[in-house]
């Protein structure tokens, strides 16, 4: 625990260097963000759906700070993996005692607040802009956490393949297709996939809905399913790599 | 003391098989500096890497002060330099990327920004410590991957290639503090192609050839051996060579050659060879490091082939 501890002190002051250093990319990352919301709202327009009907531009914009939420959580671990292999640090991560899982779950646990904050700053701007009501309530925390655990167990798993494929860009984009209409469309065959149902939950709570027993207890199992299986799958590949010498390659 | 005991390991991919390490056996005790010495793709790095946990070998363990791979605590023992070329978070400065190092092995930050602060004092980087990293030159880089390796100064360092690619003043930075380290009573383990460098450093001297350890022995019990099988032999006019089972040169004159003998014995085997070009001089002389080492890699090459 004490370790842990002292692991995540030093990566917040390395995440609040790197952040602070390159305040534009944060702002530029916001506006980026907003413009393609508007984007989106164009195209769902052309696809015939009514822009002036407030339940399904609620729907699009929740899905999709979610969605960017859950990307970065799920592409953030290999992202940050291969960062590491190219500036040679991976090793230095090695040496420095602490397990790799525990790691790379740390450092994107540092680095979660700044992406908290463009979502929260994201979503008030744009619900007032749109003139969205919403309702806000203590369970959206554990709501937003499980969501959040979820996506980063799918990050474990893809940091697993990156560790052992290096090259792996293409499977990030074809997440990126599959993450974002899942989520957003909310389809009831997707109902049981962890991430559409964190999100459906989180929609309910926003709309001031209560959220069954049932389905938080379904959210919490599948979560922590998720959890375990991304860490088995990391450990699993952290043991094969070393086996095969290969990491810290790029 | 650090302990490689019978380490073996081989590389397989789908397209080929490398045999990198064969029973591979090495000791580094507090004060002693052993240079592992081998010529590209012998293993080193890779003897190396695996004390360090990057690589996991087919057969045998690692311990250091009796603290196996995998234990806690066994990193703390150890220090590693692996790439002197690739070692800093880009976006982070000198100063910046040693408190780093420092705050994750857990010193506390006051503490780890004195540590920072001597380090670049020592190594002679404090007027760069806020200098982006990117722009440093890559001496500096070289001497920051030095800095990383030893920032929580660990009982045992490890350094593969040190001073590659560093000037003389740099490089004479760096020798100075792993002296200064072994007297401190560091133990440490370093690689290099410069068998000058091994030969002013190093207490004791261990070869890899073809992954396997060909001899590991203190330095001047390895010179002394050699000094008695090492002759230079004057001939009074130039000469052609008879056929000779030992390592020789003989120099451009033609007159002079030097051999270093596999026994002392054999003295009487070479003279029988030379007979009847005439002598002017038969001698004792000192060698280097480098003629033992090329000695020991040629024959064990020649065995293989
Ligand atoms: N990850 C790896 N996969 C396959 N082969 C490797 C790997 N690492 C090293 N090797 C091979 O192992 C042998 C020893 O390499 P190395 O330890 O780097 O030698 P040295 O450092 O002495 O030059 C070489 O033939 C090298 O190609
Ligand atoms: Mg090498």
């Amino acid at each position: 625990m004490r370790k842990l501890a002292i692991l995540f002190g030093a990566e917040a002051w390395r995440a609040w260097l790197e952040e602070v250093r390159y305040p534009l990319q944060f702002v530029m990352g916001l506006v980026f963000m907003g413009l393609i919301f508007f984007l989106l709202k164009g195209v769902a327009q052309l696809s015939g759906v009514s822009s002036s009907n407030p339940e399904t531009i609620f729907r699009l914009l929740v899905g999709y700070l979610l969605g960017l939420l859950a990307m970065s959580a799920l592409s953030g671990i290999a992202a940050q993996i291969s960062r590491e292999a190219k500036s040679g640090t991976l090793e230095n991560m090695v040496l420095s005692g602490h397990g790799l899982t525990a790691f790379f779950v740390t450092q994107a646990l540092a680095r979660l607040a700044p992406i908290l904050l463009n979502t929260v700053i994201l979503f008030l701007v744009l619900t007032n802009h749109n003139k969205i009501n919403f309702s806000l309530s203590w369970e959206m925390l554990p709501a937003i956490g499980l969501f959040y655990i979820a996506a980063l167990g799918l990050g474990l798993v893809v940091g697993a393949l990156a560790l052992l494929f290096k090259e792996i860009r293409t499977f990030f984009m074809l997440a990126q297709l599959l993450v974002f209409p899942a989520v957003i469309a909310n389809l009831p065959q997707l109902e049981w996939f962890p991430l559409v149902l964190g999100a459906s939950v989180i929609r309910d709570l926003l709309q001031g809905s209560a959220v069954e027993a049932y389905w938080w207890i379904l959210l919490l199992a599948e979560t922590t399913a998720v959890l375990c299986v991304g860490v088995l799958l990391f450990e699993l590949a952290d043991r094969e790599a070393r086996k095969r010498g290969l990491l810290g390659h790029e | 003391m650090l302990k490689v005991d019978s380490i073996s390991k081989t590389f397989r991919s789908l397209r080929n098989v490398v045999r990198a390490l064969t029973g591979v056996s090495l000791e580094v005790k507090p004060g002693e500096i052993v240079a592992l010495l081998g010529r590209n793709g012998s293993g080193k790095t890779t003897t190396i890497r695996t004390v360090c946990g990057l690589v996991i070998p087919d057969e045998g363990s690692v311990s250091i002060n009796g603290l196996r791979f995998g234990q806690p605590n066994y990193m703390a023992q150890l220090g590693a330099l692996i790439d002197t070329n690739r070692v800093l978070f880009p976006r982070l400065s000198p100063f910046e990327n040693l408190v780093y190092t420092c705050a994750v092995r857990g010193m506390r930050r006051p503490e780890a920004r004195e540590r920072a602060k001597y380090l670049l004092d020592l190594l002679g980087l404090w007027e760069k410590r806020n200098a982006p990293a990117q722009t440093l030159s890559k001496g500096m880089v070289s001497k920051m991957a030095f800095a990383v390796a030893i920032a929580h100064d660990p009982p045992f360092v490890l350094l593969d290639e040190p001073t590659l690619g560093l000037d003389i003043d740099a490089a004479e930075v760096l020798e100075a503090q792993i002296l200064g380290m072994a007297k401190a009573g560091k133990g440490i383990l370093l690689t290099t192609h410069q068998l000058e460098v091994a030969e002013r450093l190093c207490t004791r001297v261990a070869i890899l050839s073809g992954g396997r350890i060909v001899v590991d022995k203190a330095k001047e019990e390895l010179l002394e051996m050699f000094d008695l099988q090492s002759y230079r032999v004057t001939f009074k006019e130039p000469v052609n060579l008879p056929e000779l089972p030992f390592q020789h040169t003989l120099d451009e004159s033609g007159r002079v050659l030097e051999v270093i003998l596999d026994h002392p014995e054999q003295l009487y085997e070479l003279m029988r060879r030379l007979h009847p070009r005439p002598l002017r001089s038969i001698e004792k002389r000192e060698v280097e490091l480098a003629e033992i080492f090329r000695s020991y890699t040629a024959r064990k090459e020649s065995h293989s082939a």
